[in-house]
């Protein structure tokens, strides 16, 4: 069974089941709302939840303390507001006046499931969560948390006890990937369903057709938990509120749109009262042991590396290239610089229509969060990729572009094809170039546009140099022979990727990713030495931007290599690389037949 | 609503507090007197016109009529509020010969401290605060109804002045005493009051949002003479207070409980057309806030945050609003002798070199100060950068470091922004069917600076927009009906690439850059950014991107924050320094050579000087007095101002060196380093001239000047007494000539190299006075002649290696 605790429990008993909750073993047990369907869960159950935060809305003040009075028997009872929405107020009783109740202060924050996330995560969190319950239902003796159930007051609770009972041989029975409609799928746009449930309410994903839920988190003592920034991932446990009573109240005052914006069905968008908080750095689930990652680090960059090397028809410069930037990250920001970001342009693709797709199916395998945009005219049109403030409703409409930290964006030029960008589109172009170079989005507030922080790694697959700018302009070189062979390979790709290597690559990308690094001192001397060298005969080609990329490519080579400290082979190979990378596109350019100095 | 408070208060307990306020509000209006006159007895007087209902009073007098009083009003504002409205209502009646039932409200302005929306929190509810934001949205003007007339439908007995308290609120019961209806009554519209009601949003400011968050929002409630005062998108002050909707008591009534259980709503029946406060957030265990304002003034700061009353403010002003320590900053910045290479050094660490840009933003920040014609023209004191450069040298960031700098300040690229999105278009309003104004960069740039990069990809038709707005600061609009002028009171920074991709140093600045001769006229300053390869500055580069990737801190460091900088400039800005006269008569000797320079100049010349160039000068020469601080332009100034316009203006052309140029004929002395392109090349032909490319010549000087100061080095760390002054000039000879010796194959070449490096040398000795050759002073006992001949030279202390 998993973790149980009533509201009335928590309160009398707080700080014992706060100790209990922290504890990392037990933390796994709360009910996930992200993989239980609606139906199972009920009110001030305590659950967690795992998403970003979309929107931030004005604090809610709400009574902490009030007193109600039965009518018949006079008797006045004092009771807590805190972890709720509504009065506790039986019809025979009724709120006493008074003038000292103290009113306090939450945050509210609009959640929505983490945009992007790919399905193998879900299934993972999915599976943990049913784990965790079987292992619990054979074991009778549970922790103390599970023999206050008795106490508890809910009426919905034996009913709920009888739902899980019954779904429990059903679900252990099933293997994680079958039959369960795909309902909290959080994918791409091109093979979902279609529907989402929508009551003339948008739940604003970023990613148009996605699924997933939505939660309205209120944070009572929102000083001793992490402050939360827009596009944080959180991993929440609080208690849940499902009063029906709070979808929108008519008001006079706001318009139709803002109640429901602001006072969404709780069937829909449940409300989540946080007794506490995690920000989450990755979806992934780690081991408790990272030295091993390290130990295997080599290994399995020569595994991954072959991987790619196939679906690259044979190029081992771009599988380097393409390791280097899936464990790319933003770490450090400065002077309105984003240091180490890394976007990397695949050009002279071959032009076989299913290839990218091909490429993307395994990517998409590999990272916890990606997505897919194939860069048609007919989306760069349609779809709003920058947020925008909607001062109708008072709240933030989600856009493509608002996506968490490490999310992988892949635009597809191939599939763009000649015709007329509208104003929406040179917008929209506009966003992304913005995005790739500063790793910047500018939300629209209407009267001005406010850049926020973004962390999100491009990759550019294009049959020709890409129209957007691009840190690392990587021309493949495809062997011909592999091209006849494309479907096989991949399926021998896909076939190779399976357990245990697949959870050993899914796990080394998301440690090097956020691994710590250094540059020693007297490597430094060299690359400056090198660069000085490099100025002295590249002349005018050679700019500070290419010490940049150096110092991050040969940091993310290092880093793939599971070394933290830059070794001064690392250093050389990042030389070679980009030596090799840059002759290539001379090669490329001198083969164009030159049609005029382009600037 | 509360204003009927006191009328009706038979059956409540009589509020000492309010009606001691009452009376000594009431005093106060009637005693305040300035210059002799009773002030409020004008203003009250307007008040018996129907259409004005409110007076106007400033918190400073208050004050200083009785501390008590003000600090209850502060504190206990939405309790005694109706008090005061009682107390003008007395005081309009008495002397003012307003009917006596009419209604009177207060409302204050200069109330001293101002909240952001985001410090708004419960422990401010009640009290007497301004705050600040962005107005987002209006909504429409309602009648609100204050104080109901009801008919009783059983008996029809008339229920007069019931409170609405938020919410439609019908009788308790009859006041028939043997009908006891408590549920059928029917508002008499006529005969209850109304008053008009505006909820409009505002927003926290760009400035004030901390990293990564949401705007907050708050409600404001505008209520009689004040609605339909405020514009969305514009900034305002707001006067009042914070209340909690719905007000605590409401939830006893026990209609609000059914409402808050039953799951489904709208049963009761409400009169249509009587909107306002009530039912604002009823529900659940939640309460909104909303603020209830009762004055509005346009905010109109400069440099945000800091300084806080607008316009009018002084150094002195500024200085009462500044803490002690934050004073002291100040004064010690002020005192600074290095305060110009300080502050650009702690604003941008992370960029290399071009000390000159930098220079010139940092008195774009600092400005000019604007003038205004006895005909009523003015004339602009923003100064308006542009940067032209070769790809990669680091534009964008300055901009993008400026736009981030200072708070108000708008970053946009010329190739996305259309003449609206930079300037301003006119928009038919959803809401209202009305054309209105919306405002581009260029006005969200006001009193700011408008950072745009790639300036020379924007159309042209928008370049033609921008024009007005760079000289004359305002925008015009004559568009679908409607006419304005809006001000653009701002400096522009613009970034722009040359044509071909680099710059080419053999045409001229116009040649090169893609911008009308009337857009380039309206900078002051132009600066070129050449990428040079050069092992002096690409070591320094390295070092300083080396830097920022490992995460160390700046190798300079910053001497001052950035919270002190912005400070001080925005302390420093309110002087208005006057050209004294030795200032103005050497503005007058500059321009007239740059005149002559530009009539008899090489024809390839730059841009005609113009009188735009001399107002530049003299914007330029009170920026550098402002930047000290001081009252009056000075020729120090006028000479920086000066060297920086000649640096931006000339710099475009670097003329090869003639080195020899003493020889022929008598050089300009005073036309600085690059600029000595007196003599015509084609003049003569024939003789063979040592001369150098400006690069070379700028590269020859810098290697010879970092190895003099690296000797000096030495010699200071060794102690070495007898080199403890400098170098000899034969040692910098001889270094260079052992340095180049590779270089060198036969005698002949020697010697040329060896005059080569004297010319340069004298060069720089006597003509750009970097190398100071020491006199006698101090050297005793050595023999005057070889020191005639072989000096001992140092590098002149102040001179910084740049590109």
């Amino acid at each position: 069974m998993a973790l149980r605790c009533s509201l009335s429990d928590w309160e009398t008993n707080k700080n014992d089941f706060e100790h209990v909750i922290h504890d990392p073993h037990n933390w796994n047990k709360i009910p996930l709302i992200n993989t239980i369907p609606n139906y199972e869960l009920h009110d001030h159950q305590l659950v967690r939840f795992r998403g970003m935060v979309q929107y931030m809305y004005n604090p809610e003040y709400f009574m902490a303390q009030y007193e109600v009075e039965d009518n018949s028997s006079k008797v006045k009872v004092t009771r807590s507001g805190r972890y709720r929405d509504v009065i506790q107020c039986a019809p025979n009783e009724k709120v006493v006046e008074n003038r000292d109740q103290s009113i306090e202060e939450r945050q509210v924050f609009y959640c929505i499931t983490t945009p992007a996330l790919n399905d193998w995560v879900y299934q993972q969190e999915k599976k943990l969560g049913l784990q965790q319950q079987e292992t619990e239902s054979v074991s009778s003796k549970v922790c103390d948390a599970t023999t206050k159930r008795q106490i508890e007051d809910e009426p919905m609770d034996t009913d709920h006890l009888n739902q899980e009972a019954s779904s429990l041989p059903q679900i252990s029975t099933s293997s994680a990937t079958v039959q369960e409609p795909k309902r909290f799928f959080a994918g791409n746009s091109m093979n979902n369903s279609g529907s989402s449930a929508c009551h003339g309410l948008s739940l604003n994903f970023p990613i148009d057709g996605s699924h997933g839920i939505a939660c309205l988190v209120k944070i009572n003592d929102s000083d001793s938990l992490p402050s939360l920034k827009i596009n944080d991932l959180i991993d929440v446990v609080g208690f849940l509120s499902l009063d029906p009573s709070l979808a929108h109240v008519p008001s006079s005052m706001g318009t139709e749109a803002e109640n429901l914006a602001e006072n969404p069905p709780p069937s829909i968008v449940p409300r989540l009262h946080a007794v506490t908080l995690q920000k989450v750095t990755h979806v992934n689930l780690l081991p408790n042991n990272l030295d091993d990652i390290y130990k295997t680090a080599l290994k399995t960059k020569k595994e991954l590396h072959f991987v790619l090397t196939q679906m690259l028809l044979g190029d081992s410069l771009a599988a380097d290239y393409l390791i280097c930037h899936l464990i790319s990250l933003v770490y450090m920001r400065k002077d309105g610089l984003a240091l180490g970001h890394f976007s990397l342009n695949l050009s002279n693709l071959p032009q076989r229509p299913d290839y990218t797709r091909l490429l993307y199916s395994v990517l998409e395998r590999l990272l916890p969060k990606s997505h897919y945009l194939p860069m048609t005219l007919e989306n760069m049109n349609t779809l709003s990729f920058s947020p925008k403030m909607d001062y109708e409703a008072n709240r933030l409409s989600s856009g493509l572009l608002q996506l968490s930290d490490n999310t992988h964006l892949i635009v597809d030029e191939t599939r763009l094809e000649a015709g007329k960008l509208d104003a929406s589109g040179v917008v929209n172009v506009q966003a992304l170039r913005t995005l790739i170079t500063h790793q910047i989005v500018n939300y629209d507030f209407q009267y001005y546009s406010k850049p926020y922080d973004a962390d999100v790694p491009v990759l550019i697959l294009s049959e020709g140099k890409s129209l957007l700018p691009c840190n690392m302009l990587v021309s493949l070189n495809a062997d011909p022979s592999c091209l006849n062979t494309l479907p096989e390979i991949f399926q021998a790709a896909n076939h190779f990727l399976r357990e245990p290597l697949l959870t050993e690559i899914r796990l080394y990308l998301s440690v090097m990713r956020h691994s710590d690094y250094e540059f020693p001192e007297d490597l430094q001397k060299q690359a400056q030495e090198d660069f000085v060298q490099m100025r002295q005969t590249g002349g005018q080609n050679v700019s500070a931007e290419d010490l940049h990329l150096l110092l991050v490519l040969a940091r993310l080579v290092s880093l793939s290599n599971g070394e933290k400290t830059v070794s001064l082979d690392a250093w050389e190979k990042a030389k070679r690389m980009e030596a090799e990378r840059k002759s290539r596109i001379d090669i490329q350019r001198g083969r164009a037949v030159q049609p005029a100095n382009e600037p | 609503m509360d204003v009927a408070d006191a009328q009706i208060g038979q059956n409540r307990v009589r509020d000492d507090v309010g009606v001691r306020c009452q009376k000594l509000f009431q005093d106060f209006l009637e005693e305040f007197k300035e210059d002799g006159v009773v002030k409020y007895l004008e203003p009250v007087q307007q008040l018996k016109e129907p259409e004005r209902s409110t007076l106007e009073v400033s918190f400073d007098d208050v004050e200083k009529y009785n501390q008590n009083l003000a600090t209850t009003i502060i504190e206990e504002y939405y309790r005694i509020y109706p008090f005061l409205c009682q107390a003008v209502r007395n005081f309009a009646h008495d002397r003012g010969e307003a009917r006596k039932d009419k209604d009177c409200y207060v409302s204050f302005v200069d109330v001293p401290t101002r909240h952001k929306v985001r410090e708004l929190n419960t422990t401010k509810i009640g009290t007497l605060i301004r705050i600040s934001g962005q107005v987002v949205r209006t909504h429409p003007v309602h009648p609100e109804l204050v104080l109901g007339t009801f008919v009783c439908l059983d008996c029809q007995t008339v229920v007069p002045d019931v409170e609405q308290q938020f919410k439609f609120t019908n009788p308790t019961i009859c006041r028939n005493p043997v009908c006891s209806n408590r549920r059928r009554f029917m508002l008499d519209v006529e005969k209850s009051t109304f008053v008009d009601f505006q909820k409009v949003r505002i927003q926290e400011t760009q400035a004030e949002l901390p990293r990564g968050t949401i705007p907050r929002s708050v409600e404001i409630i505008l209520r009689a003479e004040i609605v339909e005062t405020v514009q969305a998108g514009d900034r305002y002050d707001f006067t009042g207070t914070l209340i909690v909707v719905p007000d605590v008591g409401v939830l006893a009534n026990p209609g609000t409980r059914a409402e808050i259980n039953s799951r489904h709503k709208g049963g009761e029946s409400q009169p249509e057309g009587v909107r306002g406060l009530k039912s604002l957030g009823v529900r659940d265990l939640n309460y909104r806030m909303a603020f209830l304002a009762c004055s509005v003034a346009s905010s109109n700061t400069r440099f945000g945050g800091i300084d806080q009353l607008g316009e009018e403010m002084s150094a002195e002003l500024m200085k009462k609003h500044m803490s002690d320590a934050e004073w002291d900053k100040v004064y010690e910045m002020s005192r600074d002798r290095n305060l110009y290479s300080n502050l650009i050094n702690s604003l941008f660490p992370s960029i290399h070199g071009n000390d000159h840009i930098k220079k010139g933003i940092i008195l774009m920040l600092f400005g000019g100060v604007p003038k205004h014609t006895v005909e009523g023209t003015t004339l602009r004191g923003d100064i308006n950068c542009c940067i032209v450069g070769d790809p990669s040298t680091a534009k964008s960031q300055l901009l993008k470091q400026v736009a981030d700098f200072i708070p108000r300040a708008v970053y946009t690229s010329g190739k996305a922004s259309s003449a609206a999105g930079l300037t301003a278009a006119v928009v038919r309003d959803e809401e209202s069917n009305d054309f209105v104004i919306e405002a581009g960069a260029l006005m969200l740039a006001d009193n700011g600076v408008c950072c745009i990069d790639e300036f020379d990809k924007m159309d042209p038709r928008d370049q033609v927009a921008i024009h007005e707005a760079m000289e004359q600061q305002t925008i015009s609009i004559a568009k679908a009906g409607v006419r304005a002028t809006l001000n653009a009171r701002t400096s522009i920074l613009a970034a722009a690439n040359p044509i071909n991709g680099r710059y080419d140093r053999s045409k001229s600045l116009q040649q090169n850059v893609m911008l009308s001769a009337p857009i380039m006229s309206r900078f002051d300053l132009f600066f070129i950014l050449v990428d040079e390869c050069n092992e002096v500055i690409d070591y320094a580069i390295a070092t300083k991107i080396l830097a920022l990737h490992s995460g160390v801190d700046d190798e300079v460091e910053r001497v001052y924050s950035q919270e002190e900088v912005l400070r001080y400039i925005a302390f420093a800005r309110q002087f208005k320094p006057v050209i004294n006269e030795g200032a103005s008569a050497l503005l007058v000797d500059h321009y007239c050579q740059l005149r002559q320079r530009d009539g008899t100049g090489s024809g390839k010349s730059t841009w005609r000087i113009t009188v735009r160039q001399l107002e530049s000068m003299i914007r330029l020469s009170e920026a550098m007095a402002k930047m000290e601080c001081s009252d009056e332009v000075i020729e120090r100034h006028v000479t920086e101002a000066y060297r920086l316009l000649n640096k931006s203006i000339i710099r475009i052309e670097q003329p090869d060196v003639h080195l020899d140029a003493d020889d022929d004929q008598p050089m300009d002395i005073e036309d600085g380093a690059e600029n000595n392109d007196i003599d015509d090349p084609e003049a003569a032909p024939g003789k063979k001239k040592l001369r150098l490319s400006f690069e070379d010549y700028k590269n020859l000087s810098n290697l010879l000047v970092i190895f003099m100061r690296r000797e000096e080095q030495q010699a200071e760390d060794g102690e070495d007494e007898s080199k403890s002054q400098g170098v000899h000039r034969s040692e910098v000879v001889a270094w260079y000539l052992e340095n180049i010796q590779d270089q060198i194959e036969t005698e002949e070449e020697l010697v040329e190299k060896k005059e080569l490096v004297e010319k340069v040398i004298d060069r720089l000795m006597y003509h750009d006075q970097i190398i100071i050759p020491l006199g006698k002073t101090g050297l005793t006992g050595k023999d005057l002649e070889s020191q005639e001949e072989d000096p001992v030279l140092v590098v002149h202390p102040n001179y910084i290696v740049d590109a």
